[in-house]
């Protein structure tokens, strides 16, 4: 069966162009356009992967994964972070404070995104 | 001389003593005294005798008489016009309080003042209108050896003034920004002016009037953060432009319908980039003080009308039904026609943007006296109280609306900036939450037409379409 992955973002292309280089990589994708909608798909059916925005509405990426980390069945999900902020924020401390698997800047790389995943998730040669 | 004869000659027995000498010398004069006396009394009958001779003396005295009546009536006259004097003097005195009262007065305003004449010559300024002209180089006249000032060297308000004696400006006010002189090149002043009319509309003056708009100190942090919003906006575009071209060359994308799925959303992002720098541009000129825009006499119904038909589209692909209801007033006004239609479209798209599927969007032209009234109403998400001094900050989105695809950020600073800075009007908004949001725009009429015959008008001709009739005739 296909890992799940779910995508948050408030740009409905950024969520589409993913979802698209996703599935077509064999992966079950359910998109949500800010955190507070993508945290309803991941308590419901905890995904095996996350990747989300971190500037949406209603609920920011930072919030959404302190909401996981608090919580048993999310705790260990791993957490992809995608941001158009570049030099504003300190990537290092973020990623440790909410033991984020990887920040990816905008504009990024459908590719480079997808071989972050297989990694993450160990499915690298699976897939391709 | 007799006393004087009398008092020597008791005051020589008095003393009961005269010396041979004495006596002598007191006969002498004596006798000098006497034969004066006489040649005085002959002196005096020759000239009675020459005065009584003359034949035209009776004349010589009526004239003299006449002339002393004369003389008389003037300086009775005089009297009374020297009370009258002192009364215009004292009047004066008061009218030179009134005008050191009235100079006090704008002198102590936080703006700057200066009014010139019919034929745009500097008439009076407040002391601070002087300061500042005189720290603006070029502002002195070099020709005038009076060192006056001259205003109109400033291109600024050379426009602004032109405009109005040149009658081009339907409006009695118009604003233009001028870079801080002082060279702090992040304070802009703000430049009205105001022509001054006489009942039967002929210009007496214009009033004009500088006002620092805030003290735009240069603050690094805010420059940064500036840069920073504007660098983010290009971002998101340019991170779906990236991943749809990358996976069309990775060969992601191999059916014909995503294929054309791509390009679509492709062109959209790079029309998003391509606004955004047209709004920066725009946003910049105006920051900037440029007054080069291109203001003509327009229909703004034609403007209101091309707006509409230009966010129909995504009016239609979300379902959402558009309504324009535009009174029967022709409301010609002076506008950059291209900016305000941009302005427009942008509040209906954003309109569009903050409402579901289903819902109202309503565009409403009404007239008041001096203004065309643009409303436009929508049924949608609404915006909280608190974000709704925010919402014409460069950048602001209010917490809960989501990004859309078309969103620049500056849509609504740019919408404020040529509502206010561009055309002299104003814009107002008012929402409720999850009820919908109305923006309120008021531009001024023009050709501008005399207050005194619109309020006669007004009792005979009901106020919806005075205006309109007044603009026809």
């Amino acid at each position: 069966m296909a890992d799940r992955i779910v995508v948050c973002d408030d740009e409905p292309f950024i969520t589409h162009a993913i979802s698209l280089k996703l599935t077509k990589a064999g992966f079950e994708v359910v998109t949500a356009a800010n955190g507070q909608l993508g945290w309803k798909h991941i308590e419901q059916d905890p995904p095996a992967l996350v990747i989300t925005d971190l500037q949406m509405p209603e609920l920011d990426g930072f919030g959404l994964c302190r909401l996981m980390r608090q919580n048993d069945q999310t705790r260990n999900i791993p957490v992809i972070m995608l941001t158009a902020k570049g030099f504003e924020i300190d990537h290092q401390q973020v990623m440790e404070e909410l033991k984020l698997t990887a920040v990816m800047i905008k504009p990024f790389s459908p590719r480079e995104l997808l071989e972050l995943v297989q990694h993450s998730l160990g499915t690298a040669a699976a897939v391709s | 001389m007799s006393v004087c004869t009398y008092f020597m000659l008791e005051s020589a027995a008095a003393a009961g003593f005269v010396g041979a000498t004495c006596l002598l010398c007191t006969l002498a004069m004596l006798t000098s005294i006497a034969r004066g006396e006489r040649y005085a009394r002959t002196a005096i009958h020759k000239s009675e005798s020459r005065g009584q001779a003359h034949p035209q003396a009776g004349l010589y005295q009526s004239i003299l008489s006449e002339a002393l009546g004369v003389l008389q009536c003037r300086e009775d006259e005089l009297e009374k016009s020297a009370v009258n004097s002192r009364e215009l003097q004292l009047h004066l005195q008061e009218k030179a309080f009134d005008l050191i009262r009235l100079q006090g007065t704008f002198d102590s305003l936080p703006r700057s003042i200066a009014i010139l004449d019919e034929n745009g010559r500097l008439q009076f300024m407040t002391s601070s209108a002087k300061r500042w002209l005189a720290a603006y180089p070029g502002s002195v006249d070099p020709t005038s050896d009076t060192n006056a000032f001259d205003l109109q060297r400033i291109p600024q308000i050379e426009q602004l003034v032109g405009e109005i004696l040149g009658g081009q400006s339907p409006q009695t006010q118009r604003v233009a920004e001028i870079p801080n002189p002082h060279g702090d090149q992040h304070a802009v002043y703000r430049a009205t002016a105001t022509g001054i009319y006489d009942r039967e509309q002929s210009l007496l003056g214009i009033a004009v009037s500088l006002e620092e708009t805030g003290t735009k100190t240069f603050d690094e942090s805010r420059h940064t953060e500036l840069v920073s919003a504007v660098a983010h906006e290009f971002k998101t575009p340019l991170a779906s432009i990236r991943a749809f071209v990358e996976m069309i060359l990775d060969g992601d994308i191999d059916d014909r319908d995503e294929m054309q799925d791509a390009f679509r959303l492709i062109d959209v992002q790079t029309d998003r980039l391509a606004r955004l720098v047209n709004n920066l541009l725009v946003l910049a000129r105006i920051e900037n003080g440029d007054v080069n825009f291109r203001r003509e006499n327009c229909d703004l119904d034609e403007i209101l009308k091309c707006s509409v038909a230009s966010v129909q589209p995504i009016a239609d692909e979300k379902e959402l039904a558009i309504t324009s209801e535009l009174d029967e007033c022709s409301s010609v006004i002076f506008a950059d026609r291209e900016l305000l239609q941009q302005a427009i479209t942008n509040l209906l798209s954003n309109a569009a943007k903050y409402t579901e599927s289903g819902g109202q969007i309503s565009l409403r032209k009404t007239t008041d006296e001096d203004n065309a009234v643009i409303e436009v109403q929508d049924s949608g998400v609404g915006i909280p109280e608190g974000s709704l001094q925010k919402i014409f900050d460069k950048f602001y989105r209010a917490p809960g609306q989501s990004m859309e695809a078309d969103g620049s950020g500056l849509g609504l600073t740019l919408v404020s900036k040529v509502i206010t800075h561009v055309h002299n009007g104003s814009i107002d908004v008012s929402s409720t939450v999850d009820r919908g949001t109305c923006f309120t725009i008021r531009i001024p009429l023009g050709p501008k037409r005399p207050k005194w015959i619109t309020n006669s008008a007004s009792s005979t001709v009901s106020s919806a379409s005075s205006p309109g009739i007044l603009l026809r005739s």
